[in-house]
């Protein structure tokens, strides 16, 4: 039994041995990557950059989540009020300013309209209702302003490590931001 | 990647634009002294325990099941706390970040430039050196795929060991795959492709919500298919686990051949003992093993090729090349029409020389690292055939080190283990 | 097994009740995963962005803008749409937190159920000394070799099934030498286009720009275009993708000291590389104005170069090459008969040396030979002033010659009905029977045609007609067999371009780049016209589907649209 054991003992040392070396070898590629790791933000959400994004409509097709983390996002420093919004309605020869739903672009009606004082309508979202078709930035973008734009929502985004609208997206709109300023555009505006 | 320097630059230059001395179509109207402008909502991120929290609940859930697992030898307190980690690192995270998918992240951050993060550094490391302590008790109790699969295993079907053995391999591959793509930023393809995570959300795609169900039906049947037959993951912890310092025994004590083990494991892992085997002549197991060794060789160099065949078509899951390969169709004249992406870049007004040269360095990446993969998966596959021919006398019923999840089913077959608990006073726990 | 609870579940009520437990648990689940499919299914349908109908029902509103009715269907439809839609979306959040809870319930009630029906564990039944072990071994490396070899073909497979998905268009059809593969200007394909306008835009796949000019018609070897520039120093043959026009490699071509002596009396309107390239499939060998003949492979590479020493030729030499079999034959006629500078050579197509060389009793010419076989034996047909000459392309031997040219020659000859036909504009047209030996300038002449002769334009025959153009745009039709003409007109426009027919039509592309089409018939008639946009005096190169001109400045690929 003693050449058993010595055998054990044998084969033993060599798995110590080999258990020490991984130990070492995955430890050294974590401390490799630890500082790295305790520098950047805790946390890294995706976020759309509005400046490349097309409107194409993957938003509201690829996400994971039914309906889309994506929402259309309004910037009232930057609305003219038309009367004829691009965003609100299609832009067709036939479509005019009060046309109902025949020629509003929005397929959920999630724009509501109220008026304001003549010429100038207020537009807003009623976020439940959007599912980040993309149609009316589109409109707002060629035509208007272009303070309509799509932006990732925090409350409902699941972050997750590789983001399905993004890895679709046909303009790489879509970038990853520290999670204490998830949104970049509202800093900006409100100038905090 | 460059997405964290790509994000920090649109930060910085929309805060540079912060005054606004812009020109815009239709000037915003001066609305009056009483107009309240509405606020544009920005919904606050949604709460999660911070990273910390994270890491800790993972090391408290490895720990638990491990003291469950080789200490008080409890299948009832593994199942527990399987069905604890199902709950949050399954459902309510959503099954992200885990570690199988921080194979790649790991990977790609090779690059200095690459940001991670310390979740995702701790859920791969952690299991790793637990692993090389406990054997594979991350697998039994604390992964939420593993978990899943688990708790609907129902009537488990046998499949024969030589088979298992042989699947192997496909989960080598799989992992070479994703750490190809992963380094050269084609995707995360072990996230885009991950059975179960649609279920975790309770929402997807009706492809992966289809995939996620033929996983759980198999699963009824089939132990744990996924964590034997796909699992990069497990390739990894299969080799620490191996070295494992402590590891699932099935008896407590001596091993008494009774043989009542023998179909306990519904993931085939119970190694019988062959000491009554015939033994084989010496000439014809030697030439068995030249044969093999002699094989190794030839077979990496094969499928270096093999992997290097398929290098073009797999770089063509990288959004840069399949761009750039449409953009030359296109004006080739070779298909007809154009696509959201190309029209994009064309509006970029980039030069597509520019684009077909990234184009081709990251497809000779690729393609190199198509090689390697294939010299990797058929290294695995000569070193299979070779541990095929080895023969190593066992004369006890023994869990493999490799599989053996650690997940317990075998306790209550063994007379011994059942001896002890009687002597402890305990019934022993259920299920 | 071993527990007191195991006891207490092992009692026949527990038994049943956790194995009914477990069967309406699965039940529940399979009934919502039903529901969720049905549900699914509704989502998508009434999906407000992507409906067909309320998509179709616009489109009609654009074309009746006003219709009341039109517009009343579409709120009510967008309505309906909306709610069900968002209905369903509420539906399916239920179902899935109902067939969460199903599932948990299933899986606890199984493994309960599991527990309580299962079987005492056995002991196992095995012979001692058996060899499972090697048998077991012996099936573990037969199915890893299986593993192995699927994922080999797996790694073959699945890139050339991806790879395919690229929509591969194929390049076929070749045209070989100046006027084609017989240098009769006749093409076999019937699915050319009968029209092109570049300026239009109508037909054209590509159009590129020839970095060098020069006066040489395209070659073409399946999906490979092949064409020379020149200018007074520098001589380049170009490679272009048949498909896409993209320049494959442009070679620049010098035989060393000799090339760089720079041709007298060359004419813009000859150019510098006016002999056209030729082409077997594996090598293109061009002939340039300084006397530099030149031999690549089908990438670009050098086989070989040499000088054939300067022509002295008045206007530039423009003769192009032609392979025969492994020799390249390049006519190089020069200065007048007296000067005895002409000569007929032969190199061989691996190293360019010399097979055979002859001289020849002729002054300068611009015709291309053209390769027959008539008489039961091959022959190389040249035309120069004053002979038509045969010779044996085996050793260069003349075979016949016969007196029937005076003045410069430009039209090359042909061979159709049993009679190579040789002409240029101070010589009739005469058919010579090609079964004559030595002088055969009485004896031979089975018929000559006098009128409407060409000066550059080499002729065209098929069918039993010939037809000649000349210059100012004269167009003769004759029978072959009597040499009487069937008809003439005058298309009012300048030619050098010789013409061409494919799918029944005569293709004529005149100096100013207009193109002319007309039945290959007993009598004129125009078939269709068409623009080059800008000038061209070289002739057309005819692949499947495909037509390639060089123009003035670009090369042109003309293709039906919509393929």
């Amino acid at each position: 039994m003693d050449e058993k054991e010595d055998k054990l003992t044998r084969r033993d040392f060599v798995r110590a041995g080999a258990r020490g070396a991984c130990i070492l070898g995955v430890g050294a590629v974590g401390a490799s990557m630890a500082p790295r790791a305790l520098k950047s933000p805790e946390r890294m959400l995706w976020q759309i950059d509005p400046a490349k994004c097309i409107a194409c409509g993957n938003c509201a097709t690829h996400c994971v989540l039914k309906p889309s983390a994506v929402k259309c996002v309004h910037d009232f420093d930057r609305c003219g009020r038309c009367k004829f919004c691009f965003g609100y309605y299609e832009t067709s020869p036939d479509a005019v300013a009060h046309a109902g739903v025949e020629y509003q672009q929005c397929p959920t009606d999630a724009i509501v309209r109220e008026y304001l004082g003549d010429p100038y309508y207020e537009y807003t979202i009623d976020e439940d209702k959007c599912i980040a078709c993309g149609l009316c930035v589109k409109g707002c973008k060629r035509f208007g302003n272009g303070s309509l734009y799509l932006q990732v929502n925090h409350d409902r985004c699941l972050n997750c490590n590789e983001c399905a609208i993004a890895a679709a997206c046909p303009s790489e709109a879509f970038v990853r931001i520290p999670a204490d300023a998830p949104y970049p555009l509202k800093d900006k505006e409100h100038g905090k | 990647m460059m997405r964290l320097v790509a994000g920090v630059l649109v930060v910085a230059a929309l805060a540079g634009t912060a005054a606004g001395e812009e020109k815009f179509r239709y000037p915003p109207p001066e609305l009056g002294p009483d107009y309240v402008q509405p606020r544009t909502s920005f919904p606050a991120v949604r709460e999660t325990l911070p990273a910390g929290a994270d890491i800790a609940l993972l090391v408290t859930a490895i720990l638990l099941a491990s003291y469950f697992a080789l200490k008080l030898r409890s299948r009832l307190g593994v199942w527990c706390v399987g069905a604890a980690s199902l709950a949050y690192f399954g459902f309510i995270r959503g099954g992200c970040v885990c570690p199988i998918g921080s194979i790649q992240n790991v990977a790609a951050a090779m690059d200095p430039r690459v940001a991670i993060s310390m979740v995702v550094v701790a859920f791969f490391v952690i299991p790793l050196i637990a692993t090389l302590l406990f054997g594979r008790t991350f697998c039994a109790a604390v992964c939420p795929l593993g978990a899943i699969q688990d708790v609907v295993l129902v009537h488990p079907v046998r499949v024969p060991a030589w088979l298992t053995g042989a699947l192997g391999l496909l989960p080598v591959a799989y992992l070479s795959l994703a750490v190809v793509f992963a380094v050269t930023g084609a995707g995360y393809i072990i996230c885009r492709y991950d059975p179960f995570v649609s279920l975790f959300r309770l929402s997807g795609s009706a492809n992966m919500l289809i995939l996620g169900s033929s996983f759980l039906l198999i699963s009824l049947f089939v132990g744990r298919p996924y964590c034997r037959f796909l699992c990069p993951y497990g390739v990894l912890l299969g080799w620490m686990s191996r070295l494992s310092q402590w590891r699932v025994t099935i008896t407590p004590d001596e091993c008494v051949q009774c043989g009542l083990c023998e179909n306990a494991c519904p993931f085939g892992a119970i190694r019988k003992p062959n000491a009554d085997q015939l033994p084989r002549e010496r000439g014809a197991g030697r030439a068995t093993l030249i044969w093999t060794l002699i094989l190794a060789p030839v077979l990496v160099i094969a499928g270096g090729w093999l992997g290097r065949q398929a290098g073009p078509a797999m770089a063509r899951m990288h959004a840069t090349v399949w761009l750039a390969e449409r953009i030359e169709m296109e004006e080739d004249g070779r298909v007809k029409g154009t696509t959201d992406a190309s029209d994009a870049f064309r509006e970029t007004g980039r030069l597509t020389e520019a684009l077909y040269a990234d184009a081709s360095v990251y497809r000779s990446r690729i393609v190199f690292g198509g090689t390697l993969a294939g010299a990797f998966v058929a290294l695995i596959a000569a070193l299979k055939l070779i541990a095929l021919s080895v023969r190593r006398t066992r004369t006890d019923y023994e869990a493999d080190r490799g599989t053996c999840l650690a997940c317990g089913r075998c306790f209550d077959y063994c007379p011994v283990e059942l001896r002890r608990r009687k002597q402890r006073g305990k019934g022993g726990p259920i299920p | 097994m071993n527990t007191r609870a195991d006891e207490l579940l092992k009692h026949r009520a527990w038994r049943q009740a956790t194995l009914g437990t477990a069967m309406v648990a699965g039940a529940f689940v399979l009934f919502v995963v039903a529901q969720l499919a049905v549900t699914w299914g509704l989502n998508r349908r009434s999906d407000p962005n992507e409906h067909p109908r309320l998509a179709g029902l616009r489109a009609e509103l654009a074309k009746q803008p006003g219709a009341e009715g039109i517009k009343q269907e579409i709120r009510h439809l967008d309505l309906s749409l909306r709610t069900e839609f968002f209905r369903s979306d509420e539906q399916l959040r239920t179902g899935a937190w109902l067939l969460l809870a199903g599932l948990v319930a299933f899986a606890i009630s199984a493994t309960l159920s599991a527990r309580a029906w299962a079987k005492p564990p056995m002991p196992a039944k095995r012979p001692a000394g058996s060899n499972e072990l090697q048998r077991t071994a012996l099936a573990g490396r037969c199915a890893v070799g299986a593993v192995a070899l699927l994922l080999a073909a797996a790694a073959l497979a699945v890139p050339a099934w991806t790879m395919k998905s690229a929509q591969q268009e194929k390049a076929e059809g070749v045209w070989t030498r100046f006027r084609g593969p017989r240098g009769g200007g006749i093409s076999p394909y019937d699915n050319v286009p009968s029209t092109f306008d570049v300026r239009a835009g109508l037909n054209v796949r590509w159009k590129k720009v020839v970095p060098l000019s020069g006066k040489s018609s395209p070659a073409v070897w399946n999906d490979r275009v092949f064409i020379t520039g020149a200018s007074k120093h520098m001589r380049e043959v170009y490679c272009f993708d048949a498909l896409s026009g993209r320049m494959l490699w442009r070679r620049p071509v010098s035989a060393g000291p000799a090339s760089a002596k720079v041709p007298e009396n060359v004419m813009e309107d000859t150019s510098y590389a006016a002999p056209t390239a030729a082409t077997d499939g594996k090598n293109v060998c061009a002939v340039f104005a300084n006397g530099d003949v030149v031999c690549l492979d089908f990438f670009g590479k050098e086989i070989w170069t040499r000088n054939l020493g300067t022509p002295d030729n008045f206007y530039g030499h423009a003769s192009s090459p032609i392979i025969f079999r492994d020799r390249v034959i390049v006519q190089m006629d020069q200065a007048d008969e007296e000067d005895g500078k002409s000569f007929i050579i032969a190199l061989d197509k691996t190293d360019g040396k010399t097979v055979w060389k002859t001289d020849r009793s002729a002054g300068s010419a611009w015709p291309t030979p053209i390769a027959i076989t008539a008489a039961g034996r091959e022959q190389i047909i040249t035309c120069a002033n004053p002979w038509a000459i045969a010779y044996d392309p085996g050793d260069g031997r003349e075979i016949w010659r016969l007196k029937c040219l005076a003045g410069d020659g430009g039209p090359s000859p042909v061979f159709a009905g049993g009679f190579v036909l040789a002409v240029n504009a101070g010589s009739p047209l005469t058919a010579i029977r090609p079964d004559g030996r030595g002088d055969v300038t009485k004896t031979h002449v089975a018929w000559q045609y006098d009128d409407g002769l060409p000066d550059t334009c080499s002729p065209l025959a098929a069918g039993g007609l010939v037809w000649l153009l000349t210059s100012d745009g004269i167009f003769t039709c004759l029978d072959i067999r009597s040499g009487k003409k069937v008809w003439e007109t005058d298309l009012d426009t300048s030619f050098y371009s010789s013409p061409s027919l494919a799918a029944g039509g005569i293709y004529l592309l005149s100096r100013k780049g207009g193109l002319i089409v007309a039945a290959a018939g007993r009598e004129y008639r125009k078939l269709a016209d068409g623009d080059l946009g800008e000038g061209c005096d070289t002739s057309p190169a005819f692949a499947d589907g495909r037509i390639y001109i060089r123009g003035k400045t670009h090369l042109f690929c003309i293709k039906e649209q919509g393929d």
